[in-house]
């Protein structure tokens, strides 16, 4: 097992993983079936960069004004967006707990290498470690909503069992992270 | 602007109709035990005074202006004061022309048409309640004075109430004098219809609840003259609610208990279209064939030629621009309704309409019913702006009606009002003009585009030039620049994109062009907007250059970082002139917009001031964002998420200054605010940037770095 | 199932995936509130569950359960809310279509923030629309109503 330093983030801690799953298959899982779902828009709309969610597959800002402030003025996001959906199309995405992130859990615009080191740090994952990070992804209503998302809109081409799955491997190897290419390979 | 019947009957006179009118609002305070003294004053026992207003209440606020006419004249309190809608009936039809006589709202005209009527309606009322005073006490009605609602003669005093039911009997003068006081016209009356509008309780269309109706949604076909081919209704027929599909040529209706089983029904049927012959029509195509009528080879009618401008032009132009502008909806906030409770003898439609005339033809066509048996309730509309004014919607739900036992009420989706509109035509102009020292030295536009009222009239009325100079509306008689060298015409370029009367008309365009083309001028001549104007402005129109004078004093100089931009145009008997004040830094920010108005009196100024800001915004969303397009014979766009419509955050403060010529004729207010924004913001974005926006909507041409 | 709106307890057959909005307009005869646009863009359906803020064109009224339902019939209780008197005092609607949703949001946005802002209001009202363009009014009598729920 390789440490990487990178200047984005703490030192990460991984331990060891258990024994036959390489940091290799660790970094390929989570570049190609992990890192692609963290920022495709049904993700990323709502972890931007900024302080406004985005919309749609183009990713244009979030129309009406609606930002991060917008519940402390009488409008949170469970306004229009309800608990369940309807039958009929152009309806804004339903689920039970609509809302926005806090701001430092950005997904929009993050390289592989940067996501990674993000989702180890608590800092940036609500307090969630890796274990529980995998039950969250597992099964939190929002995250699932990526794949069931309604007309119109895209799903994450890896599915959601597939994205399970890499997570465990991914864990299982030890959670390696990937280099940006600007650092060269490992 | 007014909407023609579709067969032109002269309507044999009815008499003076007092139908029991369902009561819009639960504000009701009379007894219902008073009397009519007219067709537009009724007053109840205890002297509450119900006005019946021969327009329909769309915003523009004639629910109130229009009473205070009728109260100025008899004298009452305002707060007795409550307003119904008229039904349909010759007392309250405009005469239009000959043989063109309608109930109607439109083209600005409910104050200008009807100050003397109802002047005349309340003046009359007076005097008989003065009479039948003067019967009671045995005096000359010459020793009878009145205040706020009651008849005084020495020691004696009646109030209205009590003395209504004689007054009834007394007869009606036709001319009885006016004492023509300016303590209610002129004032800020408040509006009668707050109360209702802040708690609910003011009853729309769409509100109208009718004992043991059922509701109805329906889907013509997205291809303009398109026509149903198969439909496919097992979904539909199994959602529970649901109670009937009902096929016809042009459209299909799914009737349920309630509105939203119906709404779901119609999304879950299968409809196969027959397309018809306008499958093809695209805006890409809409925009070549405009450009084509462009060519001076294309015939076109002149509007305006002085001079020789085409012969000072053969040696080419100064400036040699061309402007386009989309296809534009209504989009009120409350869609397309309407009600009706058809029995084998009668017939009843309660409506948000603009055109109550025609609906009760309509119904006669469609049901069978005679006329003397069809009542037209009209209710509070949920915004009109023209579009209420095309009946097909109502002629929809009375179609309904004729294939379902039970009253029904037919709600369009939004999505159906879009796709089904009565829009506000593409238009493309072009200007050739050669500059000048101080006056341009030659100025021929010509405009291409449909014209409006070939879906309204046929036959040798198209010949008049009252018809063919339609489009050319603000251009050529009510323009108040006297070029020297001048010829101004349109070509008619037509489609199968049904269009009609879109807030302000041909001004909508016309000022874009004019007012912005003019600026342009200004640039080349390196004079001042302002003062080319005010060259050009002809001494035959003082009451422009008050205006315009007003306007820019009002909005001084713009501060730093913001930039001033002028439009000044006439519209249904009155002038607006506006200045923009303007800032392009990252985005573009339109901050305010000052006006001026000159429409002859203004009876109620708050509202005249809410109409020039309602006006002016409704120009300005149209100006920032909105369009049309076509693609395979259908419009693309269905809500709001995709036809924009200016929001609070962008939203510019509005101040309106009122300058008054009362010897002028009256004026219209509801229009006249729309026409100069686009070119007064374009004109600052100039200023601001370098940019000369030619194409709307200017979102999607300012380059932004 | 029941639901409690302004305080009274209503009964309703409506099927569970029907949006709120066409319970109260249709089932319950309650017009007051509007639609507009059935797909949360203009705010003319706004009703408030338990205090907040609701797009009731979106919400299956299977999703209401015991949450207390206030439509524009109720917001003022008895009288008028000092949104609704200020509404009447700056003469702001015109049409009045949009008007119920947008005195809706406003008293959400004043129990949110009792001394707004203009960019407090920019943010709360934008996503309401009128087509009528009402707007400096509504800026107005929102400013107007929060001074008049502080004295």
């Amino acid at each position: 097992m390789i440490l990487l330093s990178l200047a984005l983030a703490e030192e990460p801690e991984v331990g060891p993983g258990p024994p036959g799953v390489p940091p290799e298959a660790g970094i390929k899982a989570f570049e190609e079936q992990i890192w692609p779902v963290f920022v495709h828009p049904r993700c990323a709309n709502c972890h931007p960069a900024g302080d406004v969610p985005l919309q749609g597959d183009e990713q244009r800002p979030h129309t009406m004004e609606v930002d991060r402030d917008s519940p402390a003025v009488g409008l949170p996001c469970s306004t229009c967006h309800r608990t369940e959906g309807l039958d009929l199309p152009d309806r804004p995405p339903a689920n039970g707990h609509w809302s926005f992130p806090p701001a430092n859990q950005v997904f929009e615009g993050r390289t592989a290498a940067e996501l990674c080191n993000q989702l180890k740090d608590p800092e940036t994952t609500g307090g969630r470690d890796l274990e529980a990070l995998r039950h969250h992804v597992e099964h939190d209503t929002l995250v699932l909503y990526g794949w069931d998302p309604g007309p119109e809109r895209t799903s994450p081409a890896v599915s959601h069992v597939d994205f399970v799955a890499a997570f465990q491997v991914w864990l299982d190897a030890g959670a390696p992270c990937p280099t940006d290419d600007a650092q060269g390979s490992m | 602007m007014s909407f023609t019947p579709t067969r032109r009957t002269v309507l044999a006179g009815l008499g003076a109709l007092i139908v029991c009118v369902r009561l819009p609002t639960p504000a009701w305070a009379g007894s219902g035990a008073g009397a009519a003294l007219n067709a537009f004053v009724r007053i109840d026992p205890d002297d509450t005074v119900t006005i019946l207003i021969p327009s329909s209440e769309m915003g523009q606020g004639i629910n109130t202006s229009l009473p205070q006419l009728v109260a100025e004249e008899l004298d009452v309190a305002w707060e007795k004061i409550r307003v119904e809608h008229a039904p349909e009936d010759e007392a309250y039809r405009l005469k239009l022309a000959p043989g063109y006589v309608i109930m109607v709202t439109g083209g600005s005209n409910s104050v200008k048409y009807w100050w003397t009527p109802l002047q005349t309606a309340g003046a009359a009322a007076r005097e008989m309640l003065i009479a039948a005073a003067a019967a009671r006490w045995g005096v000359d009605p010459e020793q009878c004075s009145t205040e706020d609602g009651v008849v005084r003669s020495g020691e004696n005093s009646a109030r209205y109430g009590e003395l209504v039911g004689e007054a009834a009997g007394q007869k009606a003068p036709k001319k009885p004098a006016l004492r023509g006081r300016r303590a209610v016209i002129g004032h800020d009356k408040p509006r009668l219809d707050l109360l209702d509008k802040v708690t609910g309780a003011c009853e729309f269309g769409m509100d109208v609840k009718i004992p043991d109706m059922v509701q109805a949604c329906a889907i013509a076909s997205p291809v303009f003259g398109g026509r149903v081919g198969a439909v496919d209704d097992a979904a539909t027929r199994a959602i529970p609610g649901v109670l009937d599909v009902l096929v016809f040529e042009d459209f299909v209706a799914v009737v349920a208990e309630t509105w939203w089983p119906a709404r779901r029904g119609i999304r879950a049927l299968t409809i196969t279209w027959d397309d018809g012959d306008h499958a093809q029509l695209d805006s890409d195509t809409i925009s070549e064939r405009l450009h084509a009528g462009l060519d001076d080879g294309v015939k076109a009618n002149r509007g305006h030629c002085h001079g020789k401008a085409t012969k000072r032009l053969k040696d080419g132009a100064d400036l040699e621009v061309t402007y386009e502008v989309p296809y534009l909806d209504h989009q009120t906030m409350e869609p397309m309704n309407a009600t009706v409770r058809l029995t084998e003898d009668r017939c009843e439609i309660w409506a948000g309409t603009q055109n109550q005339t025609i609906v009760r033809q309509d119904a006669e066509a469609i049901t069978g019913i005679p006329l003397e048996n069809i009542d037209v309730h009209t209710t509070y509309l949920g915004g009109g702006f023209g579009r209420r004014g095309n009946n097909d919607f109502v002629q929809q739900a009375l179609k309904i009606a004729t294939r379902v036992a039970r009253p029904v009420q037919l709600i369009w989706t939004r999505e159906e009002g879009t796709r089904h509109g009565w829009y506000r035509p593409a238009f493309v102009a072009r200007l050739r003009a050669k500059g000048g020292e101080s006056r341009p030295g030659a100025f021929h536009l010509r405009i291409a585009g449909p014209n409006i009222l070939n879906r309204y009239l046929q036959g040798p009325l198209t010949k008049l030039a009252m018809f063919t100079h339609f489009p050319m509306e603000g251009l050529i008689e009510t323009c108040p620049y006297g070029f020297d060298h001048v010829l101004i015409e349109h070509a008619a370029v037509e489609f199968a994109v049904p269009i009609g009367f879109w807030r302000s008309v041909g001004h909508s365009h016309n000022a874009f062009f004019m007012e912005s083309m003019i600026d342009e001028l200004a640039h080349i001549m390196g004079v001042d907007e302002v003062e080319l104007r005010r060259e050009l402005i002809t001494e035959e129109h003082p009451r422009f250059r008050r205006v315009l004078d007003t306007v820019v004093e009002a909005a001084g100089s713009p501060p730093e970082g913001r930039f001033h931009g002028v439009a000044l145009h006439e519209s249904f008997g009155s002038i607006c002139g506006q200045v923009a004040e303007v800032s392009v830094d990252g985005g573009l920010r339109v901050h305010k917009v000052y006006a001026a108005i000159d429409c002859g009196q203004v009876v109620n100024p708050d509202i005249a001031r809410a109409q020039i800001m309602s006006g002016a915004i409704y120009g300005l969303s149209a100006a920032l964002g909105e369009k049309l397009t076509l693609k395979r014979g259908r419009i693309e766009q269905g809500n709001f998420h995709d036809y924009p419509i200016l929001r609070m955050v962008d939203a510019p403060e509005v101040e309106t200054h009122i300058v008054e010529t009362p010897e002028a004729p009256i004026g219209g207010i509801g229009e006249i605010g729309t026409p100069p924004v686009a070119p007064a913001v374009c004109n600052a974005i100039f200023k601001a940037t370098g940019q000369r926006i030619r194409r709307l909507p200017i979102l999607d041409e300012l380059e932004l770095s | 199932m029941k639901l409690t709106i302004n305080g009274q307890v209503h009964e309703t057959e409506a099927e569970p995936g029907t949006p709120l909005l066409w319970v109260l307009r249709d089932h319950l005869a309650m017009t007051g509130t509007k639609f507009g646009c059935g797909m949360a863009q203009c705010g003319a359906c706004t009703v408030h569950l338990n205090g907040v803020a609701v797009r009731s064109c979106v919400t299956p009224v299977s999703e209401v359960g015991e949450a207390a339902i206030t439509t524009i019939e109720g917001i003022g209780g008895e009288g008028l809310h000092p949104v609704q008197e200020a509404w009447i005092e700056h003469s702001v609607p015109q049409c009045g279509w949009c008007q119920s949703g947008q005195i809706m949001s406003a008293c959400a946005l004043l129990e949110a923030r009792p001394d707004p802002s203009d960019e407090d209001i920019d943010a709360a009202m934008s996503a309401n629309i009128c087509r009528c363009g009402t707007y400096p009014r509504i800026r107005k009598a929102i400013k107007a109503a929060a001074k008049r729920r502080e004295g």
